[in-house]
Order: structure tokens, then sequence, then C-alpha cells
């Protein structure tokens, strides 16, 4: 895929109204919880785009794609949804291909609303079935730091037998909370204790999006997975939601996970950089 | 005087200002959970008044569980179970270190419903908790292997994996 060359059309207000007028393609920036990151517009209608800027939620503008390949280790991509039918089959594949960081929620809803059936395999249905049963089951239990359940164990057998696919129906319980909140915690644990690098930066991807989520039990969850996890990317992701962290006592443990990857031997990210 | 520790999950005694729903002054219901009582009786590990022992029992208490793991925690004064008229008794504890175990080990007994309300409403208001990383559990653990206060062979494969790197 071919973009223009930057517009430098900034995003001063970050309003929904601003969206429509960026035209497919054009390059933009805007202020993120991350910090600014510079992208590209692939697509852009009012309708979702407005509702969630309503909702104060920047992690989900829908059909705008951030990427700014140089500015540091997380992936910039904010979220790709491609809800419109007639957006191209072959721009979806180019897009997965070209930046191989989109997330896997973002790959599922090209999938599901673009019909875009080559993208990316099916899923094996039973995935969605099993892990709804046992969230479900899971409410009943009593969970303690560092104890396996039936439900860590479970979940920790389907990931590895399913891999991102898990993954990816996990992150759509978590993130459209549609999980008890200390169900969803007690996942957030322990998914930062796999040990499978082929999951690892759509574990990453879901424990940074948790971060942000209204649930404080969820955000605090959400550290602790970040913290067995103990990848340094998450450091840009952890510094924003340090921003706008309101509970001190959370926001502390956020900082101490933070200094955590600070201390990984010789690594320091000042001004989001490794040097 | 000394000090009684609990294992509780932070996120669930945090106040007003962090759940909008909770009436300020008030603590989330779920709490309770962090205070589960087996016989009526609760389970705490004993702290020095100069905090001495506080490092060897941290890692005794991680040190039996089955994953590497932070470990939350409520340390509270020993005046706030002598305000409540609680009766506290040593008996023996189940972790990792066998003097911990032994010398530290305490159970709140008797305990009727109200009575376990008010403490909890003791640690709400009182207590200090505070969380170790998950990294510095680990640090804690191996410091203790070395010392001989752990036996590295009673650690759960997990944890001991992760201490035969440290040590």
């Amino acid at each position: 895929m071919t973009f223009p060359s930057e517009s430098s059309v900034g995003d001063e207000s970050r309003s929904a109204s601003f969206y429509p007028t960026l035209m497919s393609g054009q390059r933009f920036w805007s202020e993120l919880p991350f910090g600014r990151r510079h992208g590209y517009a692939v697509h852009v209608t009012q309708g979702p785009a407005e509702e969630h800027a309503e909702k104060g939620n920047m992690l989900f503008y829908d059909f705008l794609v951030l990427l700014d390949p140089s500015s540091g280790p997380l992936p910039s991509v904010v979220t790709v949804s491609f809800k419109d039918p007639t957006f191209s089959q072959s721009t979806v594949s180019q897009l997965i291909s070209t930046f191989s960081w989109i997330s896997p929620q973002t790959s599922k809803s090209s999938h599901e609303e673009a019909a875009s059936a080559t993208v990316e395999r099916e899923r094996p249905k039973e995935i969605h079935e099993n892990l709804h049963t046992l969230l479900s089951e899971a409410r009943d239990e009593l969970f303690e730091d560092g104890m396996e359940t039936n439900f860590s164990k479970a979940l920790i057998s389907l990931i590895q037998c399913y891999g991102n696919d898990a993954v990816e129906v996990l992150t759509e319980f978590v993130v459209s909370e549609q999980v008890n909140p200390e169900v969803a915690s007690e996942a957030l644990r322990w998914i930062g204790r796999v040990e499978d690098l082929s999951t690892q930066q759509s574990r990453l991807w879901l424990l940074g999006r948790s971060l942000f989520s209204a649930s404080s039990r969820v955000r605090d969850a959400a550290v602790l997975g970040l913290a067995s996890l103990n990848d340094p990317e998450a450091v840009l992701v952890l510094e924003a939601a340090i921003r706008r962290e309101h509970i001190d006592e959370l926001r502390q443990d956020m900082e101490q996970v933070l200094n955590q990857f600070r201390d990984i031997s010789g690594v320091s990210f000042e001004n989001n950089k490794k040097v | 005087m000394a000090f009684l520790l609990r294992t509780i999950r932070k996120s669930k005694w945090y106040k007003h200002e962090g759940v909008p729903w909770l009436p300020a002054g008030e603590f989330q219901a779920d709490a309770l959970f962090d205070l589960k009582t087996e016989s009526n009786r609760l389970s705490l590990w004993q702290v020095k008044d100069d905090r001495s022992n506080l490092n060897r029992v941290l890692a005794a208490v991680a040190a039996n569980k089955d994953h590497p793991s932070n470990l939350d925690y409520a340390l509270f004064n020993e005046d706030t179970i002598l305000s409540l008229n609680l009766t506290l008794v040593q008996t023996d504890g189940e972790s990792a270190d066998n003097e911990v175990s032994v010398m530290w080990h305490r159970e709140l007994i008797e305990l009727s419903a109200s009575r376990l309300l008010q403490l909890a409403k003791g640690i709400f208001t009182d207590a200090e908790r505070e969380r170790v990383s998950e990294a510095n559990v680990l640090q804690l653990i191996a410091r203790a292997v070395k010392a001989r206060e752990i036996d590295l062979t009673r650690l759960k494969e997990n944890i001991r994996a992760k201490i035969e790197k440290l040590i």
C-alpha cells in the first residue's frame, strides 16, 4: 500500500466532527493516551467515530490506523475496523501484511465485517463456547494470588491449545465487559504467566487495553499481568495509564511495574526510545 | 506493640475515590473474602514491632504458593485486636519456613460475623496495605533459601525453577 506524503493535519480538537474531514490515506497526528501518534486515515465515517469520541474511549476510534514505526516498540495502531463492506479485501490483506502488529481483535473485525475470509482462517467454534462456560463457572471460585484454580488451569490449557484464537475470544469477553470483573481480573493475572512467544503480542495487547478498563479491579489485574509478562514493550501504554489513573494506590503500583521494566538491564526508555 | 499481617488483594480495599458507587467511609463487601474464616478462625502472621521479621514472613508465605506472584498484605497493629476484644492465640501455621510457621503464626478464634465485620472495618481504617512485586517476592524467597530458612526442595516446581536461576 502506498500512502501520500504527510499533509500535517493536526488533530487539535480530537472531536468527532474532525474525523470525517480526513481523507482516506491522509497523514495526520493525534494526542493519544500513550503520547502523540502520527498516522494515516484509512477510512472514516461519522457515526461510530462520533459515538466513541463521546464515550471518551480514545483507544477505540474505528476506521483509523495510527502508526509511526519510529516512535517506539509499542504497536501504534489504535484500532482498525473495516465495517464498511465496500472496503476491499485486498486492502485489508495489504494492511495486515504490512503492519504485523495489527491487533488480533482488529483482524477479527475485518474478518466479520468485510468478509475477508482470506485474511484470517476461521476460528474453531468451540473456543467461544468453552471460554464462555469457563468464565461463567469461574464466578463461583475463590481466587488467591499465586494459587492455581480449576479456572486458571483450564484457561492456560485453552491458550496453549488454541493460541491467539483463544486470546482473541478472551479479549472480546473482557473488553466488552461481558465478564464478571473478578473473573476478568483473574484471567488477566494468569495470561501474563503463560510462557508462549506466539501469543505474547496478543496477550500484551489485551493487558495494555485493560489498563483503561472502567473497573479499578481489572486495571489492577492488568498491571499485575504485565508485571508477570515482563515485556518492556508495555512501557508506553503503562505511562499513559499512569497519567490517567486517579486512584493513588493503583497509580503507585503501576509506577512500581514501570520501574521494573526500566530496570531491565541496560534499557532506558527516555523519550520512548531504547538507548 | 507487634503487628499482625493478613494477605489480601489490595484492589478489594480501594476507597470511595476509586470506586464511585461506594459511599465515603465504607468498604467493598468483596473485601470480606480476604478475611475468609475456617471453623470461625482467621489465620494471621505476627510481625515484630521493629518489623525485623517482616521479610522473612513474607518470603515464607509467598513460597507456599503454586506460582510466583505479587503478594498484597494488610499490616495492622495488635491494638486493633485488643480494642475489639478479640481472642488471639498462637498456633502452627502453613508456610515454607518451619520457624515462621511455629513462631509467628497466630489465629483469631471464636469469631462471630459481627466481630469479623468490626475487624474488617479496623483493617480498612487502620491497616497499611502494601504490595510486594513478583520480582521482589522472588528475591525474598531466594534470600531465605540461601539463608537455609526455606528448603528449596519443598517449593512448588514453578517457583523452584525461578529461584534456582537466582541463587
